[in-house]
């Protein structure tokens, strides 16, 4: 593949909004997660995360889910100083990933059907419901008139809007593209994550344990890229490639591996066999919490790290004897970085970016 | 880089196979009705898959069942259901109600108790349309569900096509599915675009659509792929492209700009001018807004003379299976020579200045255009060949 190189990242998350406070979160280690008023943990983002009337007024009937995606997409283009109007508006193209959806919205065009019958429902909440209503928020926002897509995938979402980002930028279709995931926690999916999963009361999920169910805390937030294929304006490194064949056992000439332990797709046993003793492993979903699309996250942290030449701890691993962990945060040479994840089949997806 | 189409399963309101599909349109028999499918109160004729009773997946993941029969039938056509597992063969889906988690007595009960049964959870876990069929035909190749709306079949395509043209995959299964569903049909009543009657697209009393179900998948292969297997193909997917209105989340720009790009995009990629266009599928939807944008952009860029029809009026509208099916009834369309009358249109609305086909039409030529508009602002337009 050619290489994808990142332009800007724009990132929502349990302790609010900006690659700063991501950047925080990787130094300062694990925290507490949010307590919901019927004592559920989890990482939510935080209301005032969500306050800027400068954009606001631009989605004014928006949901809180495209809200998390519109704030991200935002501070992506923001963060690689691009202005959009110079543009030609429709030579960027937006995708963004979900694995649930605007869900919390949905239950809410359910509650009017309940509540008030078939024929009194919110046009304004149905509006908000359908998948694709945050990306036409961003498209709004932004004033972008390119490709707007929204996929869904559950485990790979993220994996695969990125494949389909290269291919967009191969085929010559489109300069750039604000490549992005977006998935909400609400007390339905907590209460979803607490019959399915093994929650972890203590609200310390368990990375590396290799439990059969590992422990975990849900979390949401949203996270964009701004790639292309011009070197001259990255400014994290680059996509290097993405394998999704599941066959693949990753890649030796990486610095570090991080691991998507976002215990929905079970035991990280899988990767004991696959992850090469001498490189350095890491996980960090226990600082903004277990979803499925969080691999936007841990590829927003190996970004960080490329940029930075630095290192931060895997927080919360107990098991150390298993893997080599990354338990320092340290200074040192970066050149490459895998991020994997695994679905409840086991199956293995492998992004690689370089410096 | 050409991309052919050598397998096709349309399944819809006006067929479950090409022959009954041909039969309806030939006969402009409008199979819509009463919803049979769940209890409603909303007065709305729908398009329903009466005889549909595949099942490879539980009943409850109609959508699905839907697809991935479509998938077989596709398949089938292109000769090639004992051949893919572990091929490098891409699955691109689209759908609506097939993303989504809207099950009334889930929620019902969760607010009520505090608790409720995991069953419909998991079902909707089991239920994602591109990771339902990747796993079942055990193929090896990007996998993705779009949920881009009514655009979502044609995108999907489009995806597929994109994918193709990166080497990703050799083959691509692509369409878009979905099942008429309570929780839409109460949110397109509530918007106000139901048609208490059939629909009627593009004529001057239109009010509204009416909503159906059905899956369209279309088998996609490179040339190269195509000569070592030695298959004829039925089409070629010569170009594609889709845009965004950046303008309001359902209702289309007025100006149309949004299809308009989307339109000169496709005929871009597929290196034509409009004039070599046969015909087009429109998106036509029968609401107020959507025909009057839509036509008088097929106005604009294609004169007052072109053949264009909506084939709504047979289908109803199957939101994220309505591009791929209609992708599939314009290569029948070019294998038979004709396109059938555009059913529900009578009188010519002096807003929209032009008028679709209202019976049965010779075509010539080998190019058709089809368009899809949806929710979000988006655009989408595929341009097809009918292979020499």
């Amino acid at each position: 593949m050619k290489p994808v190189f990142i332009e800007g990242i724009g990132i929502i998350f349990t302790r609010g909004r900006g690659l700063n406070k991501f950047e925080q979160a990787l130094k300062d280690g694990w925290d507490e997660p949010t307590v919901s008023a019927d004592g559920r943990k989890a990482y939510r983002v935080p209301k005032d995360a969500l306050i800027d009337y400068n954009i606001l007024k631009k989605v004014r009937r928006s949901d809180r889910f495209s809200r998390l995606a519109v704030f991200a997409a935002c501070d992506a283009i923001h963060d690689s100083d691009l202005d959009i109007a110079d543009l030609d508006q429709s030579s960027i193209g937006i995708i963004i990933a979900t694995a649930f959806g605007p869900h919390a919205t949905i239950f809410k065009v359910l509650d009017d059907i309940i509540d008030y019958g078939e024929k009194k429902v919110s046009p304004t909440t149905f509006a908000n419901s359908i998948h694709n209503a945050a990306a036409s928020y961003v498209a709004s926002a932004l004033g972008c008139t390119g490709p707007v897509m929204t996929t869904t995938q559950f485990y790979f979402s993220f994996q695969q809007a990125l494949l389909l980002a290269s291919s967009w930028l191969n085929e010559g279709r489109l300069k750039k593209v604000l490549v992005g995931i977006v998935d909400e926690c609400s007390p339905a999916m907590e209460y979803i994550c607490e019959e399915k999963l093994s929650v972890a009361h203590n609200g310390k999920m368990s990375p590396l344990s290799c439990l059969k169910r590992p422990k975990f805390v849900p979390g949401e937030g949203s996270a964009f890229f701004l790639v292309s294929q011009d070197s001259r304006k990255k400014k994290y490194g680059a996509f290097t490639e993405i394998d999704i064949t599941g066959n693949s056992h990753g890649w030796t000439d990486v610095d570090l591996s991080i691991i998507g332990t976002n215990a929905m797709g079970g035991s990280e046993e899988v990767y004991k066999d696959i992850l090469n003793k001498g490189i350095p492993v890491a996980a960090y979903s226990s600082i903004y919490g277990g979803f499925m699309t969080g691999n936007a996250f841990e590829c927003a942290a190996a970004a960080l790290m490329l940029k930075n030449q630095t290192q931060y701890a895997s927080p919360n691993v107990d098991r150390t004897e298993l893997w080599n962990v990354a338990d320092k945060s340290k200074e040192r040479e970066l050149n490459q970085i895998q991020c994997i994840s695994h679905n409840n089949t086991q199956k293995l997806v492998f992004i690689k970016m370089t410096k | 880089m050409k991309i052919y189409v050598t397998g096709l399963g349309l399944i819809s309101a006006a067929g479950e196979n090409e022959k009954e599909t041909l039969t309806s349109f030939e006969s402009g028999k409008r199979r819509a009705g009463p919803v049979s499918l769940f209890s409603t109160q909303i007065q709305s004729p729908a398009y329903e898959a009466k005889g549909f009773s595949r099942h490879y997946f539980p009943e409850q993941l109609r959508t699905l069942n839907l697809c991935l029969a479509a998938t077989e039938d596709a398949l089938d056509d292109a000769s090639l259901k004992e051949e893919i597992r572990g091929k490098r063969i891409g699955v691109a889906m689209g759908t609506t109600v097939g993303s989504v988690l809207n099950d009334i007595n889930f929620n019902m009960e969760f607010r009520d108790k505090g608790s409720a049964p995991m069953d419909s959870v998991n079902l909707y876990l089991e239920g994602n349309l591109s990771s339902g069929i990747h796993s079942f035909l055990q193929t090896e190749g990007p996998s993705i569900t779009v949920v881009n709306a009514c655009v979502s079949g044609a995108n999907a395509i489009g995806v597929a096509m994109s994918w193709l043209r990166s080497g990703l995959c050799d083959i691509a299964i692509a369409g878009g599915a979905d099942e008429l569903n309570k929780v839409p049909f109460c949110g397109f009543g509530a918007l106000g675009i139901l048609s208490d009657s059939l629909c009627s697209p593009f004529d001057l009393n239109r009010k509204g659509l009416n909503l159906g179900e059905g899956a369209g998948v279309l088998l996609l292969e490179s040339e190269q792929s195509m000569e070592r297997r030695k298959k004829k193909p039925r089409a070629i997917m010569r170009g594609y492209d889709f845009s965004n209105d950046a303008h309001h989340l359902t209702s289309p720009d007025p100006s149309g700009a949004g299809i308009e790009r989307a339109i000169t995009g496709a005929l871009i990629d597929a290196r034509l001018e409009p004039d070599a266009i046969s015909f087009i599928n429109a998106h036509g939807t029968a609401t107020i807004d959507n025909d009057l944008v839509e036509a008088r952009v097929l106005h604009n860029l294609f004169g007052s003379t072109i053949a264009f029809l909506s084939t709504k009026g047979y289908i109803g509208h199957t939101l994220g299976a309505a591009g791929a099916l209609e992708a599939g009834f314009c290569i029948l369309a070019l294998e038979q020579g004709w396109i059938p009358g555009c059913a529900g249109f009578k009188k010519l609305d002096l807003n929209i200045p032009i008028a679709p086909v209202t019976q049965k039409t010779q075509i010539e030529g080998h190019f058709a255009l089809s368009t899809s508009m949806g929710f979000g602002g988006c655009d989408a337009a595929l341009v097809i060949e009918f292979p020499e």
